[in-house]
């Protein structure tokens, strides 16, 4: 079973990553056990849950999904790198403010998909919120308190408030 | 931080200590730790519900590339016991050979002979990488033996079944009884109105996102053996492992729980992973191995919850009053008992099972049984979901029965005066339980509710609504009372609380978060009575190397066990403190108090020591009272008198529509009653938390088993969760009546509103069909239960 | 999954000649279905031939004829989002905008989405309700195919060995469409999805077309339903009446809607996409 490596080159976290990975690996697996950034978590095979969530050239996208040789050119950013050090992006912030957080294993993903949203739609309702959820399953319930974030990042954006 | 001098911080809803890691990915949960020289470890199942083993040939796997070992049952069997019960309630017999310890055994860790449930593991391979590890397992060559198949828990019963073990004939591992059952026949027998109905609660897959992982590493130098595993018992696991399973010295195992994804029950077990993954290591060597679950191994072996059929009866008069209540349940524990499984369908559903209500003649009797099935066990509302969908949809037919509005036939049944004896085992402390439902009817605006029915028919929609109050017991529990009711351990909170010589604070836990923001609210506590900033508070939990053995955390027993018992550490520091500061300060004891953080002269408050001027004295020991022990630390072990009881009544809003028969859960009220509480906004989290987990039965989860016991969902695109856009925004309030139970007045809050929604909801698309004459739908009322009911109805398809 | 083998394909040219000529290749595109199970385990040794570098294939413009053509690696997002899909193939854009999440509308593709003819898929209806053509390229050279051909039974399509979707395209005919969808409550896939074509002359029904999804083997052009529809004036009733004409088909079953509840919805849902159509068409 000769393997064969594939080369890529992408930008993770803001660091250029040269390297070359076997051609069944799936981005989430690279980026968890080869560069050791266990911030993305796994909670299915299927699609389903989005714990696996990351940012693709600044667009949300199932890490689980994806191979890592797929990431080739592309930039990637996980939860370890939204913020800079001990930082919180107002986003985080707004996690931990509004409760948003409790066993966490599923925030780095919706961390990942409410990035997403707020650089699409500044000033989203709570129904458009909700809908943006759908590729996120918690089972700790935590939902709520995301719609009550992302509504304090977007009233406390310059320009933004209001519904 | 929060500022101290602000008001109070206990119950203050201030932000949580745990957060920031979690916001930055570096908080370790078990699947993302990796140590040098690990093997990785993956499980054959047995793809048959019920199959003797004739053969295992590992050979070829073995010539895998990568490939370590290969385990069967026969590798591991004479190296470790059986996997212990240590919930046999009154009456469970013991069937298994049994434990050293007198403990009935149950399954053993790897199958030997025989398979008994789909996903039961057979063999495990250990490889130089994961994907090496699962590349090997269909090369592993089984020979089965097919035999018959039951998955049904009455028809486990009837002559004739499939059996499943020697021990245990007619599938019955027990029958449970409670109450008078020749007092409540006769009540029925005189009763005007008597309402009977069958009622059948499938079974829910706790599902949390992390799926079980574990990870074992035998020291051959030490002889130490340490897991790190998500569960919700640290201890428990090192008890259970050292002393019931492996056989080794108590000092010689370490179980360290790392984060852990969300567990709701699932992961309150010990696990066959678990001392597996202690004995592999050792038998290689010493490499440590890990294992992480699929989320079709979850399915398939972490254990299930629910899964009950009752045959309810409720009677009582034309003015409302109910006088008996009986339900006979048959409830299936799967192929084995998991370590706790006889619990919740027998003494947590049994004991339930009146709810809010003063019935004087209850009777519950359960029929306990093996099929060819997973484990069942707790989850989130653990007997209490089922007890509770069943009192409350019966009290619904009963007020439909006599035509009474369903408010108010809840209000004239309610337990008035406390405490309250239920004739089935509980003793509710306190409650105010119209309180609860009065507030709650204010807010969804029950008087309007005939006119939001009017507008929504006026767009194709039956408007629904419907109430469910609960009761549920908390704080498990009084440790002697535990004993009694079957559980083979303790369940007293304990505390270790040291001042240091810097004023800073440890204070270690034997409790064990997963989500629940034990670090914030216990520190809270601390916070308040020793008037320390938080962020100078550490808190140590889940090693069981350092925390004493202890409960860990479930059945909403953690802020009013473990805060209490921390409460009462902080007590005993503040004493002591309150002794040193008078010593030091030449004054008489009685003229000083505790106050602020300080030791300080009553009616001079600028005659004061500060904590930390205290804690370095005590330490330093140069001067210090007659006779008194040096240093600033308290160990208590604190047993509750009594369980505690939260109560509260919700309000569900259902839009049906009439062409689809879909369930639009339009609004959710929900007035909770958890006495006081440690952090506003964590028990808010909280209630979110328990309503999702009751939305999700009541509308659209469910797993199954086809006849010959293949699970109908084997994944999540076959099990369907209720995502944000699927659940309305809830509408919260709460009351407060304080426990007598302990000094904090807290009851239980993690789970104890979960058995709400689902009857909530079930009781409102009821109402929104009860023209058609529906008196009942199980859950989860799916569209195309509805619809057929639409279909088959008088007027036809609505319109 | 440890035999997969990986080539980035840098132009179409280059795709189509390794799919042709490596045994067990695949076209990988978005990869939301062919990375994830239950697919991915029965992928075995497969060469995946990744489409994503390759240019030009992610436009959306119009023809010199004026239909729509759209490119076979163009999301579903970009569909969604697309201000000339939603003016005028509003069906396709509030399909597009019902695809699963958004994590999968961002990655998954209008071609991967067809390719397999998934019976659960929303587009698969879309296109054959207005009438799309595929267009093909493979060893042999470029063919265009009207979805009606390109669907051709239960997972199969006109599609042969070696062969890639390079783009969709879609007559702007004037008329109203309107996509209505069940969602599955696990998959979030269509349970059953009907989408719908009308164009009205003096107020009767023109040309109309109407396909279902999710709810049958395969997405399938309820040509009965159009018949009834043809030379009617569009009340409620005749919308009605031409929904029972949705029957005679082999509707698909799972414990989430049983074959005669998606018979059901298809009615249901025939009448909500034919009557927000009209509406549209008027
Ligand atoms: C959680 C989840 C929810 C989803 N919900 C929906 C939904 O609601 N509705 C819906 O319609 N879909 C849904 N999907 C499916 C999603 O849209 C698909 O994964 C997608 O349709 C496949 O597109 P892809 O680009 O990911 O293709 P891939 O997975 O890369 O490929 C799929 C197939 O298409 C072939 N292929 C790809 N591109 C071409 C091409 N240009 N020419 C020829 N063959 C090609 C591949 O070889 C493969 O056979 C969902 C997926 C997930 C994971
Ligand atoms: S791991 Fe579940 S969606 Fe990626
Ligand atoms: S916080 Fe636990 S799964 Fe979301």
């Amino acid at each position: 079973m000769a393997e064969q490596g594939v080369p890529v080159t992408l930008t993770v976290n803001g660091r250029e990553v040269r390297t070359s990975v076997p051609p069944y690996l799936l981005l989430v697996d690279f980026l968890r056990d080869t560069l050791g950034l266990t911030g993305t978590k796994v909670g299915c095979e299927t699609g389903q849950c989005g714990a696996c969530t990351i940012l693709v050239d600044g667009i949300s996208a199932k890490s689980c999904a994806m191979l890592a040789a797929q990431a080739d050119g592309h930039q990637v950013t996980t939860v370890e790198g939204m913020a800079q050090g001990s930082a919180m992006t107002p986003l985080q912030a707004a996690f931990w403010d509004k409760h948003a957080v409790q066993c966490g294993y599923c925030t780095p993903g919706l961390l990942a998909s409410m990035t997403d949203l707020l650089q699409r739609n500044p000033d989203p309702n709570a129904a458009e919120i909700r809908r943006w959820m759908d590729g996120n399953i918690c089972r700790c319930g935590v939902y709520q308190n995301v719609v009550r974030a992302v509504r304090q990042v977007a009233e406390q954006a310059p320009g933004g408030g209001g519904e | 931080m929060a500022n101290l001098l602000a008001g109070p911080m206990i119950g203050a809803p201030i932000k949580r200590r745990e957060d920031p890691e979690l916001l930055h990915g570096q908080a370790k949960f078990t699947a993302d730790l990796t140590l040098p020289g690990m093997l990785h470890l993956a499980v054959l199942h047995s793809p048959h519900a019920h199959a003797v083993i004739k053969s295992i040939d590992t050979s070829a796997a073995e010539k895998m590339p990568g490939v370590v070992r290969v385990f069967t049952g026969k590798d591991v069997v004479d190296k470790m016991m059986r996997l212990p019960v240590i919930w046999k309630p009154a009456g469970v017999e013991s069937h298994f050979p049994p434990h050293p310890y007198g403990l009935p055994g149950a399954q053993t860790a790897l199958a030997t002979d025989r398979a008994r449930y789909v996903g039961e593991w057979l063999a495990i391979v250990a490889a130089e990488t994961r994907e090496q590890a699962y590349a090997a397992l269909p090369a592993i060559q089984v020979e089965y033996e097919l035999l018959p198949v039951v998955v049904d828990a009455e028809e486990a019963m009837k002559a004739g079944a499939p059996q499943l073990h020697a021990e245990a004939p007619n599938n019955l591992c027990t029958h449970f009884p409670i109450g008078d059952k020749a007092a409540a026949e006769q009540s029925v027998a005189e009763a005007e109105v008597v309402v009977k109905q069958k009622i059948s609660i499938p079974r829910q897959v706790h599902n949390a996102v992390e799926t079980r992982a574990s990870i074992g590493r035998f020291d051959p130098e030490s002889g130490e053996y340490t897991l790190w595993t998500n569960t919700q018992i640290p201890a428990g696991n090192h008890y259970m492992i050292a002393s019931l399973v492996l056989g080794v010295p108590y000092n010689k195992v370490r179980v360290i729980a790392p984060h852990i994804g969300g567990a709701y029950g699932s992961k309150g077990y010990l696990y066959p992973d678990a001392p597996l993954v202690l004995v592999l290591s050792r038998e290689l060597g010493g490499r440590p191995v890990k294992w992480v679950d699929t989320r079709e191994g979850l399915f398939r072996t972490t254990v299930h919850a629910r899964g009950q059929t009752h045959y309810a009866t409720i009677a009582g008069s034309h003015d409302g009053k109910i006088s008996a209540f009986m339900s006979t349940n048959y409830a299936s524990l799967g192929a084995y008992s998991s370590h706790n499984g006889p619990g919740a369908p027998t003494a947590l559903t049994g004991r339930s099972m009146t709810g809010a209500y003063a019935i004087p003649h209850p009777f519950y009797e359960c029929y306990l049984t093996y099929t060819n099935t997973n484990f069942v066990g707790p989850a989130r509302g653990a007997g209490r979901f089922e007890s509770n969908l069943v009192i409350e949809r019966m009290i619904d037919l009963f007020a439909r029965e006599i035509g009474m509005d369903p408010a108010e036939v809840r209000r004239k049944n309610f337990v008035q005066t406390f405490p309250y004896d239920n004739g089935l085992g509980w003793n509710y402390d306190s409650g105010n339980y119209a309180g609860a439902l009065d507030r709650a009817l204010a807010m969804v605006g029950y008087d309007e509710i005939p006119q939001r029915k009017a507008e929504a028919r006026q767009r194709g929609k039956r408007l629904g609504v419907g109430l469910a109050s609960y009761v549920t017991v908390a704080g498990v529990g009084p440790s002697p009372r535990m004993g009694r009711e079957g559980l083979i351990g303790s369940t007293w909170g304990n505390t270790v609380l040291r001042v240091h010589q810097t004023g800073d604070v440890t204070l270690i836990t034997g409790s064990q978060p997963h989500g629940q923001s034990h670090v914030t609210t216990f520190s809270q506590i601390v916070a308040q009575e020793l008037g320390v900033d938080p962020e100078r508070i550490e808190v140590i939990h889940s090693d069981t190397k350092g925390v004493p053995y202890a409960q860990g955390s479930y059945g909403s027993r953690t802020y009013s066990v473990e805060g209490a018992s921390i409460y009462e550490a902080a007590q005993r520091i503040k004493e002591k403190a309150r002794l040193i500061g008078a010593h030091l300060m030449e004054v008489a004891v009685e003229d000083v108090e505790f106050v602020e953080g300080k030791a300080r002269v009553k009616g001079s408050p600028e005659k004061a020591m500060a904590l930390p001027d205290i804690a370095v004295m005590a330490w330093f020991a140069w001067n210090l009272p007659q006779g008194m022990e040096p240093g600033l630390e308290v160990t208590t072990y604190w047993d509750p008198a009594d369980f505690n009881f939260p109560f509260g009544t919700h309000i569900a809003v259902v839009e049906v529509d009439e062409q689809t028969g879909q369930v639009d859960l339009v609004r959710y009220v929900s007035v909770d009653d958890v006495g006081n509480v440690g952090n506003a906004m964590v028990v808010e989290g909280q209630m979110h938390g328990s309503i999702a987990f009751g939305i999700g039965p009541a509308l659209m989860e469910t797993e199954s088993y086809t006849p010959d016991g293949q699970l109908v969902a084997n994944s999540l695109r076959e099990y369907a969760i209720p995502r944000a856009s699927m659940m309305p925004h809830f509408e919260l309030d709460r009351t407060v009546t304080p426990t007598p139970l302990n000094a904090l007045g807290a009851k239980g809050a993690g789970d104890v509103s979960q058995p709400a929604p689902a009857p909530a909801i079930l009781n409102a698309v009821v109402d929104a069909l009860a023209d058609l004459g529906v008196r009942h739908i199980d859950n989860p009322v799916t569209s195309e239960k509805v619809w057929r009911i639409l279909q088959s109805a008088p007027h036809g398809k609505g319109q | 999954m440890l035999a997969i083998q990986y080539k980035a394909a840098q132009s179409l040219d280059e795709a189509v000649t390794l799919l042709a000529t490596t045994a067990g290749a695949r076209a990988l595109a978005g990869g939301h279905t062919l990375l994830l199970e239950p697919t991915r385990s029965q992928l075995g040794a497969a060469t995946l031939v990744d489409l994503g570098k390759i240019q030009g294939l992610n436009d959306i413009g119009f023809t010199r004829t004026g239909a729509l053509r759209i490119g076979a690696m163009t999301t579903i997002a970009a569909l969604a989002d697309n201000a000339d899909i939603q003016r005028d193939l509003p069906a396709l854009a509030e399909a597009a905008s019902q695809v699963g999440d958004p994590q999968v509308r961002n990655w998954a593709t209008l071609g991967g989405s067809l390719a397999d003819n998934d019976p659960e898929s929303d587009l698969t209806a879309v296109l054959l309700a207005l009438d799309a053509q595929l267009h093909l390229q493979g060893p042999n050279g470029t063919r265009a195919v009207a979805a009606d051909q390109f669907i051709t039974g239960p997972r199969q399509t006109a599609l042969t060995q070696g062969e890639l979707i390079t783009d969709v395209r879609i007559p702007i005919v004037g008329g109203g469409s309107a996509y209505e969808k069940f969602k599955h409550p696990a998959t979030l896939y269509a349970l059953c999805g009907v989408a719908a074509h009308v164009s009205l002359i003096d107020g009767k029904v023109g040309a109309c077309r109407v396909a279902v999804t999710g709810a049958t083997e395969y997405a399938t052009r309820l040509t009965g339903v159009e018949a009834a529809l043809a030379g009617q004036e569009p009340t409620a009733e005749a919308i009605a009446a031409a929904s029972e004409a949705a029957s005679g088909l082999a509707f698909r079953g799972d414990p989430f809607g049983s074959p005669e509840y998606r018979a059901h919805l298809t009615r249901v849902l025939v009448q909500r996409a034919v009557t927000r159509a009209v509406e549209r068409a008027r």
